[in-house]
């Protein structure tokens, strides 16, 4: 009987955690959908809304836009990463940790700071830009536009097809490639015939994470694309624009999208499946010397990327400490921007710092609740759970945004313009790391650890407390650090549903450069970026890995 | 002192598959029992029912008369030793062998000279600060032995404890079970696919296959008396014929593979004439015969031929094709047959077993 009790206490978690993904996930997700088929006028069901957009070519080509700059980073990303990670694999290089280090750091930190710091750079009255003038005498180009997307996007995404090929190569056995000599392969047939295809699907993986990653990014292309508009930007400007703007051309704009990623996400699957490998791994390939004249260009090669990739955080924090008014930055040094900062906007740094707290809380308990449901009590309810938990993860922060707005905008639950309904964003949003962290976790631990426990006296939940929880946190941790950094520096979703009170340092940053106050924004970018990479440093030291499993 | 287990009429399921069919068994108080099995017969599953992990569709088990069915897992005082060691990793030797006892609101005294104790037992004192992934296969089953008794557990189950150690470990590790259970005297069932393991360590074994048990007995029964040829070849090696019954005055013949006629003496009775048998045979029951008048025989050519010290174990092709395996004590030099020799063999029509057509009935009457 009471065996029957211990089960339900899981049953009755598993049910609220159905409940709470029905209600802020499910339910939204609905409202969207159902909002998108709505003709704004009459308020009855219509294809109207995906008419318009793909009748005029204002709207239409913002989709193009969107393809032409996902597909251009994701190619410039994979023929940047692919080869690092190989030559970081294979050569002796110095300063291997450092520039790892480095190449994390940039991916981790905040992409629309980084367009910021481009634009700091090479804007108008960017820095090299006016350096280039008094020196040289000629104009250089404006970065704004298609390029400055593409150069923010690459700079901050090659990282992920970095980790994923430098992943799959360090689990590559040596006599593979050994053998291909043997057999006669220069080099770079070697590399051709028999690296890349078997590191393959790990390439396909990071092109998904990198288009993703661009194709639903709103703060890049707004800050630096000017005229040029993405998707992202036309749903949001759309949504919130005083001119024209409805609610329900956005939804279907945002379906366009939603259906542009699933449809992308089912290829990549479908090829990958196709071509995936079982390897045996014995021996991991060896860093070999390299001729000198060969080795000047791998240098100039690694640390020219890495320093370019880092050049903005550098700006960003170095630009804090100038003195400002306006968009210019002015002679002498001081701490007036970050007082201007705190004085001004102090409790959005406040906010962040609480609001990412109360998320990651959530998260954590959440996420290992739905790991150990999805992985231990297998059901149709856990599987269900366990599909549907991971969704966000193709879902832009922009349309999420929307999503919880519709839905939460009128009673019985009005949440809009409180923190509550940021902070489910940010759950939603990020938790999808810490479940997939915890559930690999979790499926590699024996259940027969669980039944010793049980068989020695503890029930299912103080086993579950005892045993699991302290086997699982190292798992859980690694998934955690990502849905951290990554809510601090959330953008696209609390652009949409902050307001006032509840405006976090992202949007105070967004919307100090739009205000021209480029003063404040850097101090508060700065604090932001500084956090990023004391967050990773403090992982790395306490976890002892010296990598982020994506 | 020890507790009696009586399943009675059990059957799992899962789904619509049956795994164990309505099976019944007691196991003694104080014995050390072992399930013995393929892969896949159900001693496992078995063996989970007592623990509580796998639910009972029907029948139900007793500890000394009392159900267990409706007892959860945790309330069941068990002592379970498993195939994996599953040994707490973030905990000290010492924190695992204490794990159980301080859930059982114990002083802190008492739970220290009880792990202290069975440490000694178990002979792992000096290991008791270390963390557990510091410990050797054989170190690590010795912990899971101390956890699981130091509880005082009603009765103890091991689910194939040996089988991730290395040949030598096991035979260490199989006589420290032997000599722990013996000291403690609490009723153990121990499940192994290893026959030999089951022979060297039990003090009663239950054949399952498929979910049924084919013989209950001691390890000298299982052998000498299989009750029917699944055990016979289960249990040691059999080589297992075809044979015809012969009655003759009362007297009972067996005509073995058509050729070699034996007289059986302790036989049933009620056998019809020229009724179908099977008949089998252990390596050592094979008698070769040195004199080349003798016509009732069965003949065959030595394939090979492997000295293993006390005894010689030969591979012999019959006539019919059929490859058997034979061993003979090791007696002499002049003795031993050659690859390629021919050969002409009786056997030891003692201890043979005879089984009706199917095999699967022993005929053997017991002797008195």
């Amino acid at each position: 009987m009471r065996m029957r009790k211990q089960w339900d206490s899981w049953m009755v978690i598993g049910i609220a955690i159905f409940v709470l993904t029905l209600l802020f996930l499910i339910v939204p997700l609905g409202t969207l959908f159902i909002s998108a088929f709505k003709d704004p006028s009459t308020g009855t069901f219509s294809l109207t809304n995906f008419a318009r957009f793909f009748s005029k070519p204002y709207y239409y080509n913002s989709m193009l836009n969107s393809i032409k700059v996902t597909v251009t980073v994701t190619v410039l990303c994979v023929v940047i990463g692919v080869p690092m990670a190989y030559l970081m694999t294979t050569c002796k290089i110095r300063g291997k940790t450092f520039l790892q280090l480095m190449i994390i750091i940039s991916m981790m930190s905040p992409s629309f700071i980084g367009a910021y710091s481009w634009i700091l750079l090479l804007g108008r009255n960017g820095f090299i830009t006016n350096l280039v003038r008094d020196l040289f005498g000629f104009e250089m180009g404006t970065i704004y536009g298609f390029g400055g997307i593409v150069l923010a996007f690459t700079m901050k995404l090659y990282p992920y097809i970095y980790m994923y090929v430098s992943g799959a190569l360090s689990k590559l056995d040596s006599s593979l490639t050994e053998a291909a000599e043997n057999l006669g392969c220069s080099p770079v047939k070697k590399v051709f015939s028999v690296v890349i295809p078997l590191i393959f699907p790990t390439v396909m993986a990071g092109v998904l994470m990198v288009f993703t990653n661009a194709f639903s990014d709103f703060g890049t292309p707004m800050m630096i694309g000017e005229g040029y508009r993405t998707l992202p930007v036309l749903v949001y400007t759309e949504y919130v624009g005083e001119v024209g703007g409805t609610a329900n051309f956005a939804s279907a704009i945002s379906m366009i999208m939603v259906i542009i990623t699933i449809t992308l996400f089912l290829v990549q699957t479908r090829i990958v499946d196709k071509k995936s490998y079982e390897m045996s791994f014995l021996r991991p390939l060896e860093p070999q010397k390299v001729s000198l004249g060969k080795s000047f260009l791998i240098y100039v090669f690694l640390y020219g990327v890495t320093i370019v990739s880092m050049l903005p955080n550098l700006t960003i924090v170095v630009s804090s400490f100038r003195n400002s008014s306006g968009p210019v930055y002015k002679e002498g040094w001081s701490f007036n921007n970050y007082i201007n900062a705190f004085e001004k906007a102090g409790n959005s740094i406040l906010n962040t710092y609480k609001f990412a707290l109360i998320a990651i809380l959530i998260i954590m308990v959440l996420g290992m609740a739905i790991a150990y449901i999805s992985v231990r009590k297998k059901s149709v309810l856990s599987r269900f759970l366990d599909t549907v938990v991971m969704f966000p993860l193709i879902i832009s922060g922009t349309i999420m945004g929307i999503m919880l707005l519709l839905t939460f905008n009128a009673k019985p639950l009005m949440l809009g313009g409180t923190a509550t309904i940021l902070i489910i964003a940010f759950v939603i949003r990020r938790i999808p790391y810490t479940v997939r962290s915890s559930s690999a976790i979790l499926r590699q631990m024996n259940p027969v650890m669980e039944e010793a426990s049980i068989s020695l006296g503890y029930t299912p939940m103080r086993t579950f407390w005892k045993v699991t929880c302290p086997l699982m946190l190292s798992g859980v941790f690694s998934g955690l650090i990502l849905s951290w950094i990554t809510i601090i520096q959330e953008l696209s979703a609390s652009v949409i549903l902050y307001t006032g009170s509840t405006a976090t340092m992202s949007v105070q940053v967004y919307t100090e450069v739009s205000r021209n106050n480029y003063g404040i924004a850097s101090a508060m970018a700065s604090i932001l970026t500084v956090t990023v990479v004391l967050s990773v440093l403090i992982f790395f030291r306490l976890s002892g890995k010296k990598e982020i499993s994506l | 002192m020890g507790t009696e287990i009586r399943i009675a009429e059990v059957t799992k399921k899962y789904g619509d598959k049956t795994i164990i069919p309505n099976l019944s068994l007691t196991i003694r108080s104080g014995e050390f029992f072992t399930l013995l099995g393929p892969s896949g017969c159900g001693k496992t599953t078995l063996l989970r029912m007592i623990a509580g992990f796998n639910t009972i569709e029907a029948g139900s088990i007793y500890f000394d008369d009392k159900s267990i069915n409706a007892i959860p897992p945790y309330l069941r005082n068990i002592g379970m030793v498993f195939q994996s060691y599953a040994i707490f990793p973030h905990m000290s030797v010492r924190k695992n062998v204490e794990y159980g006892l301080r859930q059982r609101k114990l002083d802190k005294k008492t739970i220290r000279e009880w792990s202290d104790s069975i440490m000694e037992t178990v002979k792992i004192t000096e290991y008791a600060d270390r963390s557990p992934n510091q410990l050797s296969g054989g170190q690590q089953q010795r912990v899971a032995l101390a956890r699981a008794i130091v509880i005082r557990p009603t009765v103890l189950l091991m689910d194939e404890p040996l089988s991730n150690l290395d040949a030598k470990l096991r035979i260490e590790m199989r006589s420290a079970i032997h000599d722990v259970q013996k000291e403690v005297g609490i009723t153990t069932v121990y499940v192994t696919h290893d026959q030999e393991e089951a022979l060297a360590i039990s003090d009663r074994i239950a054949v399952m296959n498929q979910g049924e048990i084919q013989q209950v007995g001691t390890p000298v029964e299982l052998y000498h008396r299989p009750a029917n040829t699944f055990v016979a070849t289960f249990v040691g090696t059999s080589t297992v014929f075809d044979a015809v019954f012969q009655g003759n005055d009362g007297d009972a013949f067996v005509v073995i593979d058509g050729q070699l006629r034996v007289k059986v003496d302790h036989l049933r009775s009620g056998i019809a004439d020229s009724e179908a048998l099977k008949v089998s045979v252990r390596p050592e029951e094979f008698i070769p015969v040195r004199d080349p008048q003798q016509t009732n025989v069965l003949k065959g050519v030595v394939k090979s031929c492997v000295f293993l010290g006390k005894y010689l174990n030969y591979e012999v092709q019959l006539t019919s094709g059929r490859m058997i395996e034979m061993s003979q004590p090791a007696s002499g030099i002049r003795d031993y047959f050659k690859e390629g020799e021919e050969i002409a063999l009786t056997v030891d029509c003692e201890r043979i077993n005879v089984f009706d057509g199917a095999g699967s009935v022993n005929l053997i009457r017991e002797e008195g």
